[in-house]
C-alpha cells in the first residue's frame, strides 16, 4: 500500500474544506410517516403474565412434589435416602479439599459468571 | 425540557414505544440520508433498509452501552444492513444492473456549477472514500465515530479522508488556482 500523507486536516481557509462544508445538506429529511411505519412494524409487546422460563420452573417444582406422592414414596424413605447420600458424598467432598482443585473451581466459576452476566451489568472497561 | 437520547433509551427498554418513536423521529433523517448515500440515491431501498435498521435497533436496544452516541450506534447498524443487502444483491447478480441504472442519475439540476463539479468529482472517488467524506461532512462525525460506524481502524479512516481530499484537489484544480 502506498504511503499516504496523514497530515492534519487543512485549515478552515482551505477552499476544498469550505466547499465540502458548504455542500453539506443542513435541512433534515422530512419524516413523511416514516416513524409511524417503523412503529407499526415493531413486534407486539410481550403479553403480561408468566414468562416461559417461570412456567418451566413451576412445572418442574410441581412434578417434583407430585411424583413422590403419586409413586407412594414415604417421608421415612426420603430421610433414609438422605442419610445414605450423606454417607456416600462425604468421602467425595473430602477429596475436593485439594487447593489446586479449589483454585480450578474458582476460576471456572468466575468464567461462567462473566459469560452469563448480561452485558449491561458487566463493569465497563 | 427535551429528554436526552439516553433517557429515551431507558424508557424504551421499559417498553415505552412512544420514547422509541421519539428516538426514530430524531434520528430518521441521519439514518435515511446515510443509506441514500450508500444506495446511491435509491430512496426506496434506502428507506426499506432504514426501517429494518430501526426495527433491529429496537430488538438490540439492551446492547446499547452508551460508549458512543446513539446516532453513531444507529449508523453502525445501518451500515451493517447495507452490507448484508449488498451481499444478497450480489448473490442474485442484480447489483450490476441496479448500479448501472443508478449511475445515469444526473446530479441535482439546481446545483451551481461548482457544486455540480464537486458532486461529479465525488462520484469519481472510491465508494469507501465517498462514505468517509459523507460521514465527515454530511453527518458531522469525528474520525473515531466514523471508525466505529464502519468498523475500520482509525488509521484507515484518516487514510481514506486524506486520499479523497487529494483526489478532489486534483479534480477541482480548475476552480482553485492556488493549488
Amino acid at each position: 500500500m502506498e504511503p499516504v500523507d496523514l497530515k492534519p486536516s487543512p485549515p478552515e481557509d482551505d477552499p476544498l474544506e469550505t466547499w465540502l462544508r458548504a455542500n453539506a445538506t443542513a435541512t433534515p429529511l422530512p419524516d413523511d410517516g416514516f416513524t409511524r411505519r417503523v412503529l407499526t412494524s415493531l413486534p407486539p409487546p410481550a403479553k403480561a403474565g408468566m414468562s416461559r422460563r417461570a412456567a418451566f420452573c413451576l412445572a418442574g417444582a410441581l412434578a417434583g412434589v407430585l411424583l413422590p406422592w403419586l409413586t407412594g414414596t414415604r417421608l421415612p424413605d426420603v430421610a433414609a435416602n438422605a442419610v445414605e447420600l450423606r454417607r456416600l458424598a462425604l468421602p467425595a467432598l473430602q477429596q475436593l479439599a485439594d487447593p489446586n482443585l479449589i483454585l480450578a473451581l474458582v476460576v471456572t466459576g468466575a468464567c461462567l459468571l462473566y459469560v452469563f452476566t448480561p452485558r449491561g451489568l458487566r463493569p465497563h472497561r | 425540557m427535551t429528554p436526552s437520547d439516553a433517557t429515551l433509551v431507558t424508557r424504551a427498554l421499559e417498553g415505552d414505544r412512544d420514547a422509541f418513536g421519539e428516538l426514530v423521529l430524531r434520528h430518521q433523517s441521519a439514518v435515511r440520508r446515510f443509506l441514500r448515500h450508500l444506495a446511491r440515491g435509491d430512496e426506496a431501498l434506502a428507506d426499506d433498509l432504514a426501517q429494518d435498521t430501526f426495527v433491529q435497533a429496537w430488538h438490540r436496544l439492551g446492547q446499547f452501552r452508551g460508549d458512543a452516541a446513539f446516532a453513531t450506534w444507529l449508523l453502525g447498524i445501518a451500515h451493517n444492513h447495507w452490507r448484508n443487502a449488498r451481499r444478497k444483491q450480489r448473490e442474485v447478480a442484480l447489483e450490476a444492473a441496479h448500479l448501472d441504472s443508478l449511475e445515469t442519475v444526473p446530479p441535482a439540476a439546481t446545483a451551481s456549477d461548482l457544486r455540480q463539479d464537486l458532486a461529479q468529482a465525488m462520484q469519481r472517488l472510491d465508494p469507501d472514500e465517498q462514505t468517509a467524506l459523507h460521514l465527515t461532512y454530511q453527518q458531522g462525525l469525528s474520525h473515531s465515530d466514523i471508525a466505529t460506524v464502519l468498523g475500520w481502524p482509525l488509521g484507515t479512516v484518516k487514510t481514506h479522508l486524506a486520499r479523497s481530499k487529494e483526489k478532489l484537489r486534483t479534480l477541482l484544480a480548475a476552480w482553485n488556482p492556488s493549488t
